[in-house]
């Protein structure tokens, strides 16, 4: 079919307008949302505000958020807050790297090679089944009370739910898209990178939502059991001086450290599974 | 008689037995040969479930048969060949691709330069009237539409042996007629060898230079009928009385 090229020569506008019926209707939504979600922190701020000041519970059992917001102030002077915060979400996010990539890899060939799935899955649903933080203070023993031992223990706490992803993933692409990609004369790394990645995306993306909070819930918990720095550190430490606003406010950082991996996550979907939002009312 | 020696494609004595879950043995295919001469049109008819669409995937090479040969070009096939296109019954588009991106797969797999690409999957939008779609995705498409896009991602590698199996299939009965005309004028510009399944006898009897009647499972072919008429066709050839016998005569070979 030598001809077929040539016999006519289209011009192709490579950028046709798409239209996006959806973006208005979202927008309103949007903005809805942009005030409500302030409101309803306000009402849980003030309640907070008021069960603190109603002198029914001692300043040390629930102490007043302005308390909190003081040691907010001072560890934002010394720059202590920003160090824990980075110390936590570089182990959390170390654990979490290494945790993917063996998750991913293990997966795929479970998912893939049927002997691999019969030989290792009790085993590693036996890892899986050993409670981490009962396992943490023999992590910090192996691995010192240093980075090591809280990666490790992040990565234990999140390497399972991306590899059942990872397997789930690659056994949902579709088989008559592979029968396609072979007739096709596609290679196994072109099956791999074109058809089962952006295929196992959404189911990929689903697990490192999970693992991504996971990993923080590991590193704080890595901290509890023996650190110097980091806000699981800092949690046993207001503990210790029993400074309970400081440990609300290292609880808090946690929350926000793992609210905006999670944004983050979020967000990555949103732009590589565009896609899913075509066709859809 | 067609020389084998002749043939681009060629099948001798093709059996082909599935498992059912259960054990048991289905027979699909009973001693099919046939050969695709360069650059004609064959189309192939059979009932439903007769082994018409495991004959195409063992003749894409996808499907190695129990017992025969294919023979590709005079060499065994043993695996697919980007030379060899099959167009599925279902469509196969990925749902995360473009119309644009799922047409420019094939090139993309064969490592065609970005220029060229653009060049072939715009003159095929515009072949099969898909121009303006490019960028929709195929949740947007009708299923007519997405069955225009698998046959133009069929067509996109130029292929020399174009398999197609109930490509109309998804289409009302006027684009049908349309998408056929369109898909003879596309050949006329090719040398493809193209081999149709299709459940329509006057489709096959205007579309194709000969007709392949296959028997219930498990298949072999039953009857070849060789269709005289010159090209181009026209559509007034439907009610030509030529036409007419050659229809009757294959609905007799399949009842
Ligand atoms: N993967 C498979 N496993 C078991 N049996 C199969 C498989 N594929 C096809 N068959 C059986 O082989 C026979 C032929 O199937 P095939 O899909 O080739 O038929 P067909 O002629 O294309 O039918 P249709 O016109 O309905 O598409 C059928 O009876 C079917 O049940
Ligand atoms: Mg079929």
């Amino acid at each position: 079919m030598s001809s077929i090229t040539s016999t006519q020569v289209v011009s192709l506008s490579t950028q046709a307008p798409r239209p996006l019926p959806f973006w208005r209707r979202w927008l309103r939504k949007i903005e809805w949302r942009l005030l409500l979600l302030p409101l309803i922190g306000l009402v849980l701020w003030q309640g907070w505000a008021l069960l603190a000041a109603s002198g029914y519970y001692a300043d040390f059992i629930v102490p007043h958020p302005d308390t909190v917001w003081t040691r907010l102030q001072e560890r934002w002077a010394d720059g202590s807050l920003v160090t824990h915060v980075a110390v936590t979400l570089r182990e959390a996010l170390s654990g979490l790297f290494i945790a993917s990539l063996i998750a991913t890899a293990l997966g795929y060939i479970i998912a893939r090679v049927r002997i691999f799935d019969y030989l290792l899955t009790p085993y590693l649903i036996f890892l899986q089944a050993i409670p981490v933080i009962a396992i943490s203070p023999l992590i910090i023993i192996w691995f010192g009370s240093g980075l090591a031992s809280k990666v490790v223990i992040a990565a234990m706490i999140t390497w399972f739910p991306m590899m059942i992803a990872t397997i789930v993933g690659i056994r949902n692409v579709s088989p008559n898209l592979r029968e396609m990609m072979r007739a096709n004369a596609a290679t196994h790394w072109q099956i791999f990178r074109h058809l089962e990645i952006p295929s196992a995306m959404p189911e990929l993306l689903g697990g490192l939502k999970i693992a991504v909070t996971l990993s923080v819930v590991g590193a704080a918990v890595g901290e509890f059991v023996s650190a110097r720095e980091g806000l699981g550190y800092l949690v046993m430490y207001g503990r210790g001086i029993s400074d309970t606003p400081t440990v609300v406010l290292a609880v808090l950082m946690l929350t926000v450290v793992s609210l905006v991996l999670y944004s983050l996550v979020a967000m990555l979907e949103t732009s590589l599974l565009s896609w899913r939002k075509a066709g859809k009312p | 008689m067609i020389h084998t020696q002749t043939a681009i494609l060629h099948a001798d004595h093709i059996h082909h037995t599935f498992t059912a879950a259960n054990g048991q043995p289905i027979p699909a295919l009973e001693d099919v040969s046939l050969a695709l001469v360069p650059g004609t049109f064959t189309a192939l008819i059979g009932p439903s479930g007769c082994g018409k669409s495991t004959l195409l995937r063992i003749l894409a090479g996808l499907v190695k048969p129990i017992s025969g040969q294919v023979q590709f070009g005079g060499l065994a096939l043993d695996r697919p060949q980007r030379q060899i296109s099959l167009i599925f019954q279902k469509d196969n588009l990925m749902p995360w691709r473009t119309v644009f991106e799922n047409i420019e797969l094939p090139l993309q797999l064969a490592g065609v330069a970005k220029t060229e690409k653009e060049q072939r999957v715009a003159h095929l939008l515009y072949v099969t009237g898909l121009l303006g779609f490019e960028n929709q995705y195929p949740a947007e498409l009708s299923g007519g539409m997405a069955q225009r896009v698998a046959i133009a991602r069929g067509l996109i590698n130029e292929p020399d042996v174009l398999l197609m199996d109930e490509p109309f299939g998804a289409l009302d009965a006027l684009t049908r007629e349309q998408m056929g005309q369109e898909l003879l004028r596309i050949w006329a510009t090719t040398q493809a060898t193209v081999l149709m399944v299709t459940h329509s006898i006057s489709e096959a009897v205007f579309l194709a230079d000969r007709v392949l009647v296959m028997s219930p499972r498990p298949g072999h072919i039953i009857r070849e009928v060789h269709i005289p008429f010159a090209r181009p066709r026209g559509i007034e050839l439907l009610t030509d009385t030529t036409f007419t016998q050659l229809a009757a005569q294959i609905r007799a070979a399949i009842h």
